[in-house]
């Protein structure tokens, strides 16, 4: 997923110099997203129906990005738990911040949606299928990162709890995977429908992977707002506890 | 050598005196035992199926959330600024508080498996497996909660949030376990990738815990 | 049939716009709460 902003990874290490950046770029990339989506969901909707699930399966253009959102969210979060513990770099902190509501909303999406499209194929709204299970368990995982921001006073202090917490997890998610996937196909013998179709048609794959690029960019806009937010968060944190000595 | 054992000592010492917490834990799992008949309805057919199952949830639960006993004591009164000091690795010193805790709270759940699950009817052959797996998975349970007790270690009351943060990578614990359990007697095959993987994920944990667990403890204290 | 799946649909664009939005929202409403702090902050340091 292409993120500008990451190539000029240590230049951004001023933070002064990263809320001038976001306050370019953040109406750039909403602009980028807007535009995507809609051609995406435009292509998407006038693909030839599905034979077998007719409309329903035009969910799958908010559905899968969701789930390649959540997934890649979580991966960029344990790139910057390195950055916070190894190479110290002093924004990457507030990326795994700014990102994790951002990821557990796309895996709340993913599984809402998921929900949705299993009622009139399943018949309920909720069946534990290996990847919907994964999915839930991966938002899990994220209530438990966000959890622990929220226990810490300082912030610094948190971040590299969360960043360990965030690489452990990463270390594990295969592994919940895995044996989730091996528990589903233990309890389901029959073979599990696949909630994108047994294969992808490129009528199909095309909105896709615009809609797919599309979310990213806003992903992106959403992280440099949430990321400058915070900035701002430590400022007044720091300038209140100034205020607060200078009072004595 | 002989620092391990204080540590391993002591602990234990402490666990077994008077609010140390090695009866709640076992009274917690008899109360979650008990609450599922209650909840489910007193079929027996009913009960001794899922048995296994309620087992296992309960002595998950019961584990997850005694884990801030581990490093709780010890950095309210500052013992823990001390180990941090010691001559030994901080990973072996971790180990040995996760045995520790495990010896004082997850054994005794295992010791107490076999009662419990005659209350709910459970086969006897399928209890003598099941003891026979959550020894296996309550070490792995502890080793795990050993890396959410460390990275809470400062904060006051963290039981909760320990909980909540460790029970994602308890899952496979709990799958793997239970289908051990229950496919012990009649379906050999499953057991055998069960049990491997069961095994495989003690020893995972007995690696991670405490190199995850030191980390954490480093970086929390040299901030 | 197809009527009754639209409503589906419908639904699942719905429930994704909404939350998109609502993080869009508390982003939007945090970043001008942050900066009104700042302001009062920075305005009484001046004022030392």
């Amino acid at each position: 997923m292409p993120r500008t902003s990451r190539m000029k990874i240590s230049e951004l290490a001023n933070p002064n110099r990263f809320m001038r950046l976001a306050t370019r770029m953040i109406p750039l990339f909403a602009a980028l997203a807007a535009v995507l989506l809609a051609y995406g969901l435009y292509l998407g909707f006038n693909a030839p129906a599905e034979r077998d699930q007719g409309i329903t399966a035009r969910i799958m253009f908010v559905h899968v990005p969701a789930a390649w959102l959540a997934l890649g969210v979580y991966s960029m979060m344990a790139v910057a738990a390195l950055g916070t513990l190894v190479w110290r770099h002093p924004l990457a902190d507030v990326a795994q911040k700014a990102a994790a509501p951002l990821g557990a909303g796309f895996a709340l999406i993913c599984l809402v949606t998921g929900a949705i499209w299993g009622r009139p194929t399943w018949g309920t709204y909720w069946e534990w299928d290996g990847r919907l299970t994964s999915m839930l368990v991966l938002f899990l995982i994220y209530l438990g990162i966000i959890a622990l921001w929220r226990a810490f006073e300082e912030p610094l202090a948190a971040a590299k709890a969360v960043a360990i917490l965030t690489l452990v997890g990463f270390i594990n998610i295969p592994i919940v995977k895995f044996s989730v996937d091996w528990w589903s196909t233990l309890h389901q013998p029959a073979s599990v429908f696949r909630l994108d179709g047994p294969t992808m048609h490129s009528s199909y794959l095309n909105p896709l992977l615009i809609c797919a690029l599309g979310f990213s960019f806003l992903f992106g806009a959403m992280l440099m707002a949430a990321m400058r937010n915070e900035l701002l968060r430590r400022r007044v944190r720091t300038l209140t506890i100034f205020a607060a000595q200078e009072q004595r | 050598m002989s620092g391990v054992v204080a540590i391993l000592r002591r602990d234990l010492a402490l666990s077994l005196r008077a609010g140390g917490g090695v009866g709640i834990g076992v009274i917690f799992f008899l109360a979650i035992v008990m609450v599922m008949p209650f909840a489910v309805g007193p079929d027996q057919k009913l009960l001794a199926q899922i048995g296994p199952a309620i087992l296992w949830t309960g002595a998950l639960l019961a584990s997850l959330l005694g884990l801030d006993r581990i490093f709780g004591a010890d950095a309210e009164d500052g013992s823990l600024d001390l180990l941090l000091l010691a001559p030994q690795p901080l990973e072996v010193i971790a180990f040995t508080k996760a045995l520790a805790h495990w010896l004082a709270t997850g054994l005794p759940l295992v010791i107490a498996t076999p009662l419990l699950g005659l209350l709910l009817g459970v086969e006897i052959d399928t209890l003598w497996v099941a003891v026979l797996m959550l020894l296996i998975g309550t070490p792995a349970i502890a080793f795990l909660g050993l890396i959410g007790a460390a990275l809470a270690a400062s904060l006051p009351r963290a039981g909760l949030l320990i909980a909540v943060m460790i029970v994602p990578f308890t899952i496979p614990v709990l799958i793997f376990g239970t289908a051990a359990t229950t496919a012990a007697i009649a379906e050999g095959a499953v057991f055998g990738t069960a049990f491997k993987f069961l095994c495989a994920l003690l020893l995972f944990s007995l690696v991670i815990g405490p190199v995850a667990a030191a980390a954490a403890l480093r970086l929390g204290r040299g901030s | 049939m197809a009527a009754m799946h639209f409503t589906f649909v419908a639904w699942a664009y719905g429930v994704a716009a909404a939350i998109l939005l609502a993080l869009i929202v508390w982003i939007a409403l945090d970043y001008r709460a942050q900066r009104t702090r700042l302001a009062e902050l920075e305005s009484r340091r001046g004022k030392k």
